[in-house]
């Protein structure tokens, strides 16, 4: 038996346009994938789990015990590890594991303070010299120029012992001398970046310069900013610890981990865990943060993927 | 598999860190090289074929011009090789050396000094010329000799040596600045009255081996003085022969010590030899020193250790270490460090002005327990300003026998200290304490002792500190233009009386506490000199001044230990500490003397026995 | 080509000027001065600074020195009488160069041997044995290797000089504790520059075309791959031959190193102008070498006048 086909029998669907378009699975987005990526690095993710340690231990470690961290107590002096002192006490009888928590803490600061500056400051830099192109690029091409004869280090001891060391000081000094490296990076990422198609169809749709700049370049950047950042904070904590070592360190009573190390380094036969208990933390520090950074590398760049 | 190697990974990564980080630091110092073998050498009575020391200098010499030279790393060179009128002896008294003999006028006043036969190591003869040579020399204000205030008690020295030439960048008088004809012209009589003054000064030679002194005043520590570095003498034609290289290499100087130098690599090295030429020679044992130029702190522990140097100063944290071993050796020092309030009007914070305050402050602080604890190095907790160390002028101590008790408490008087420090704040009508700048050094062991200090003030007191930790020469600036509420100081003597000690907070020359213009910018920082609390007390200054016109001993010890009382009471310092030397040498070390001031370390009566393979 | 190195020539006087100027700005605002000392009488102290020419307007000393740096004049120490920058820095910079050269030497190859072997061997054991052993070599302060170095082969076993100059068996210490770092941070940019390398398409088609891996990675990925390596040299050599403070400091070494910061904090003016100039002028040389170098090395970049290549 034959069936007619009339249009009775058909029931027209809804036609909803939204949905037409609806995609089944959760979109694979760029930094999923990053993710995905850098969960699968197993030294990365445990170098993520000692950053996260490290900055819980900052957060709260001065907090689990009782003691002041520049309260003296000389009749202790230089005791070793024990169950009321766990890192056991400095020459003034200070508890070491109240004081080198704090001393992370500042370390912290200090690093991620001065490669935030940093970045900013060369992202800027790099990001107007790139885009613009021209006259300008090569004017702030040659600045930076310039700039890498420039002996930093000195130029910091110098400005250290005219303003004082403090802790704003020191973030400043190793801020200003770390930006160039970022600025080169930043603009050699944005020559490549702006020549690309999506920056013609932004301008097509009448974007400014600095729309096109803020919205689509440093977004593009963004990645390749947080390795620079992961690889620059270790530099500055460690060029704290140097300053210490030559006196220009964070202003007493304040520690940080590079002053305890340098405290400790006078003592190193005597009392060794004055120096080994902060120069443990510091390399642990040190060392999340280069793998972290080392991972983020390898997940942001496509062309390693496995 | 492959999971488990990469948790072993992370396993041995932190062994790896962990291994190489102890493997740095385990275990203890090891005592000095084979002590039996110098022990079997030591028997025998006979001292060492090879006689040579080791010794960490520390440092490059900055100047071996004894003229202008003012360090103390320059000053152990100098004393060795050079000799001045007289040399202090390893039991601490002054001893002949150039002069043979001298003779003092009844008032006190003129030296005869008669020189001994000597010569300088290129043949020459050391005679009464070279002497007057080198002192005028210092004292004329053309040379800039930084020590010329050491010679100042010679009659018409402080006149000649304070001198100004006009200055150039006075516009106002000189318009064309030093093309100025005018500034020509004054600079001429400028030279023309120096030459004039400086043959004015108290010194003659009468005939090459005596040498006639005149002084100002009968001071009596003046005699120990001619040992001093700024007294050695200096020959007229190497000076000009090598102008401003004078002393800047071995063949560009001549030597009438007990060594010569036989090397100088700067900035690395410095090799003394003996100096055959020496009037003295004979009693010179030892044939070398060989000096490093080593600035670390440890490193030189390091080589002690090894054997490879003879004898070091011990750094505080090692104190303990070598007390164990029985082989520290610890000396009193003629130091003394205090804390300084600043109080003068102009200073913002205005705390300090109340001698309540000051003196809570001053009793508040346990200086035994911080000399027990923190220092622990034989330093002695300082219950008044001189250290105990200078002596009278018939050799006593003059903290024991002439202050004889404890102007400042040992221990921390809390409760007094609460009940002064209340009552300083209502007088001032302020609620509370304000916050205190406290200025101190920036080495490590400035670092440490500056928190130790107001962390036990500010638990015993609740005052709150400022720390400003600073590098010597900042320190100084600010001390000097009075940026601080109070300072960590220390003030080390210049010779043994206790005149070096008091008359640092004299008023300023020709002013009183009643001057109207005291605290204003007619006072400059020179005029303050070292006063920097600022404080002047006329019964102090004029108490000061009269032991300066006699040589009467009782009379200058009653009045100095009336001015520690005046400072008790008004507490412009506070004195926290007397520090001790400390050192160690190796058990074949033998004759090394030890001094307070000038050229803290003596090798001329040196000599090893029993030294290893020597 | 003289175009270019014309112009780099300008710009580095250009650096250099700047850099004399800012420092000598900086270390005039230091509070103190050379003779700053508690026991110094106050007009004798205004008669010193008189003497060597302190007491003139800024300027006047800024014109002075520049005119004497135009005629290769670094001045007269201030702290250690008459001896002479040119000469103290004549002194120095071998002893300081040599010891950096040694430690450039063990420590940039070891580090490019490790960063190699940790590449071809991604992901895998040897990869995070060699990356953890560097990033420890990076996280360990200098002060901390060479005073644990000291005491163990020093003091502990007695097999090397604790310190003093002198001939090869006192270089040993210091090079080793001066190239440490190094070899972390040579170690992890030579990895990173293989792994960029390799995936390249020249290298599947060498792979492809039969070349063995030995070949493959001898002829190619090696020579590629230090390629950039060359732009981190240079400021690298800059710093480490002109002598480094805290190696200096801890193994007594006569080099230049202990003059950056001993200089400023006697106020040595002379001193501390001439180290930084000298260093600056290392810097920039090293910089220009190896833009130089670059440009022979890789064909793709051309030195010439233009705009940035």
């Amino acid at each position: 038996m034959a069936v007619e086909l009339r249009p009775e029998l058909f029931e027209p669907e809804a036609l909803d346009a939204s949905a037409m378009e609806a995609i089944e699975r959760p979109p694979v987005t760029f930094w999923s994938d990053v993710w995905r990526r850098f969960r699968k690095n197993r030294l990365a993710m445990f170098g993520l789990v000692l950053l996260a340690l490290m900055l819980l231990m900052a957060a709260v470690g001065p907090l689990l015990t009782p003691y002041d961290a520049s309260a003296n107590n000389w009749a202790i002096g230089n005791k070793g590890p024990s169950h009321e002192h766990w890192f056991g006490t400095d020459q003034l009888g200070r508890d070491i594991f109240t004081r080198a928590w704090i001393g992370t803490r500042i370390s912290l600061f200090i690093g991620i303070t001065a490669a935030l500056l940093d970045v900013t400051i060369g992202t800027l830099y790099g990001v107007i010299s790139g885009f613009s192109g021209g006259v300008v690029d090569d004017v702030m091409m040659r600045f930076i120029d310039i700039m890498y004869g420039v002996p930093y280090l000195l130029l910091v001891i110098l400005l250290l012992v005219v303003v004082g060391a403090g802790l704003w000081t020191i973030i400043l000094a190793m801020g200003i001398s770390g930006w160039i490296g970022a600025a080169r990076l930043i603009r050699g990422q944005v020559l490549q970046l702006k020549e690309q198609e999506f920056v013609l169809a932004a301008r097509t749709l009448g974007a400014n310069s600095w729309r096109i700049m803020l919205r689509h370049l440093v977004p593009n950047v963004l990645g390749f900013l947080l390795v620079n950042m992961t690889l620059t904070i270790p530099g500055a904590i460690f060029g704290e610890a140097f300053l210490s070592f030559i006196g220009l360190g964070i202003q007493p009573p304040l520690a940080s981990l590079g002053t305890m190390i340098s405290e400790g380094y006078q003592v190193y036969r005597l009392y060794p865990y004055q120096w080994f208990i902060p120069g443990m933390i510091l390399a642990i520090i040190l060392f999340a943060f280069n793998v972290v950074g080392d991972g983020l590398r390898d997940a942001l760049d496509p062309k390693l993927r496995q | 598999m492959r999971k488990r190697n990469k948790r072993l990974l992370s396993l041995v990564t932190f062994l790896l860190l962990a291994a190489f980080l102890i493997s740095a630091c385990g275990g203890g110092a090891k005592t000095p090289a084979s002590s039996s073998e110098s022990e079997k050498t030591g028997s025998e009575t006979a001292i060492d074929k090879d006689q040579f020391l080791n010794v960490n200098l520390g440092d490059e010499p900055p100047s071996l011009d004894p003229g202008v030279s003012t360090d103390a790393v320059s000053f152990i060179i100098l004393n060795d090789i050079l000799a001045g009128l007289t040399r202090y002896g390893p039991d601490g008294k002054i001893q002949p050396e150039i002069a043979q003999s001298w003779d003092v006028s009844d008032d006190g006043k003129t030296y005869t000094f008669h020189l001994r036969d000597a010569k300088w190591s290129d043949g020459q003869p050391v005679t009464s010329k070279d002497f007057a040579y080198a002192w005028k020399r210092a004292i004329d204000p053309r040379t800039g000799s930084q020590y010329a205030y050491q010679l100042a008690y010679i009659q018409g020295a402080a006149e000649a040596n304070g001198l100004t030439p006009p200055d150039p960048k006075d516009t106002k008088k000189y318009p064309q600045g030093d093309k100025d004809p005018k500034y020509q012209q004054d600079l001429a009589a400028f030279n023309q009255q120096a030459d004039e003054a400086l043959s004015k000064v108290g010194i003659e030679t009468p005939d090459d081996k005596t040498l006639v002194v005149h002084l100002a005043q009968p001071t009596v520590y003046w005699l120990g003085l001619t040992s001093f570095i700024t007294y050695l003498p200096v020959r007229q034609d190497i000076v000009e022969k090598y102008g401003d290289q004078f002393a800047t290499e071995p063949d560009k100087m001549v030597y009438n010590g007990p060594f010569k130098i036989d090397s100088w690599t700067h900035q690395s090295e410095l090799v003394l030899v003996k100096n055959d030429s020496y009037w003295d020679a004979a009693n010179v044992k030892l044939q070398k020193i060989h000096f490093d130029m080593i600035k670390d702190i440890t490193t030189p522990v390091n080589m002690f250790d090894a054997g490879q140097l003879d004898t070091i100063g011990v750094p505080s944290d090692y104190i303990q270490t070598y007390k164990d071993k029985g082989i520290l050796k610890t000396e009193a020092d003629a130091v003394t460090w205090y804390l300084e309030f600043n109080i003068d009007p102009r200073n913002p914070n205005k705390a300090f002005q109340s001698k309540k305050i000051r003196q809570a402050i001053a009793i508040a602080f346990d200086r035994q327990g911080f000399v027990d604890n923190v220092l622990k190095n034989g330093s002695l907790p300082a219950t008044a300003l001189t250290p105990p160390s200078i002596h009278d002028q018939e050799g006593n101590s003059f903290n024991e026998k002439w202050v004889g008790k404890d102007l400042f408490p040992k221990t921390a008087d809390v409760e007094q200290a609460k009940q002064l420090l209340q009552e300083g704040l209502k007088d001032l009508g302020l609620k509370q304490m304000p916050q205190v700048t406290f200025l101190a050094g920036d080495s490590e062991t400035a670092k440490k002792y500056s928190q130790a200090i107001t962390a036990n003030i500010s638990q015993n007191l609740g005052i709150q500190f400022k720390l400003v930790n600073v590098d010597f020469k900042t320190r100084l600036d600010m001390m000097k233009k009075g940026q601080f509420d109070m300072v960590y100081a220390g003030w080390g003597a210049d010779y043994d009386d206790p005149e070096t000690f008091m008359n640092l907070f004299d008023c300023p020359a020709g002013y009183t506490s009643s001057s109207p213009d005291l605290y204003t910018d007619k006072v400059t920082p020179g005029d303050w000199a070292f006063n920097d609390p600022h404080w002047c007390n006329d019964q102090y200054t004029s108490l000061d001044k009269s032991t300066q016109t006699t040589n009467d001993n009782t009379a200058r010890m009653q009045a100095f230990a009336q001015m520690e009382q005046i400072l008790r009471d008004e507490v412009p310092i506070a004195p926290m500490y007397w520090p001790a030397r400390n050192y160690v040498e190796q058990p074949w070390v033998k004759g090394i003397v030890r001094r307070s001031t000038g050229a803290d370390t003596e090798f001329k009566w040196a000599y090893t026995q029993g030294r290893p393979n020597s | 080509m003289f175009r270019y190195i014309a112009r780099r020539f300008m710009l580095s006087v250009l650096a250099l000027w700047a850099i004399a100027t800012l420092t000598f700005i900086l270390m005039h605002s230091i509070p103190g001065d050379p003779f700053t000392d508690p026991k110094l009488p106050e007009h004798i102290h205004q008669l010193l600074l008189h003497k060597y020419g302190l007491d003139k307007p800024l300027y006047e000393q800024y014109l002075i020195y520049l005119n004497n740096l135009l005629h290769g004049d670094l001045g007269d120490s201030l702290r250690f009488r008459e001896q002479s920058v040119n000469k103290m820095i004549a002194q120095g910079f071998p002893v300081s160069a040599l010891l950096g050269v040694e430690a450039l030497a063990w420590s940039v190859s070891l580090g490019l041997l490790l960063g190699l072997v940790a590449a071809l061997n991604r992901n895998r054991v040897l990869d995070m044995v060699t990356m953890a052993i560097a990033i420890i070599a990076i996280s360990v302060p200098n002060f901390v290797i060479a005073g644990a170095l000291q005491w163990l082969l020093g003091v502990k076993l007695e097999v090397l000089p604790i310190a003093r100059w002198g001939g090869i068996e006192y270089q040993i210490l210091p090079a080793v504790s001066l190239g440490f770092g190094v070899v972390g941070g040579m170690a992890r940019f030579m990895r990173t520059s293989v792994l960029d390398v390799i995936t390249q398409d020249y290298i599947r088609t060498a792979k492809s075309k039969g070349l063995s891996a030995f070949e493959t990675v001898w002829r190619h990925v090696i020579r590629n791959s230090l390629l950039p390596i060359v732009t981190i040299l240079g400021p690298l050599i800059a710093g480490i031959t002109t002598g480094t403070f805290v190696v200096e400091q801890i193994f007594g070494i006569p080099g230049l190193g202990k003059y950056f910061v001993n200089s400023i904090y006697n106020r040595d003016y002379p001193l501390i102008m001439g180290t930084t100039l000298f260093y600056a002028v290392i810097l920039i040389f090293m910089n220009f070498v190896v833009d130089v170098l670059y440009g022979v090395i890789d064909p793709r970049i051309r030195v010439v006048g233009g705009k940035e290549g």
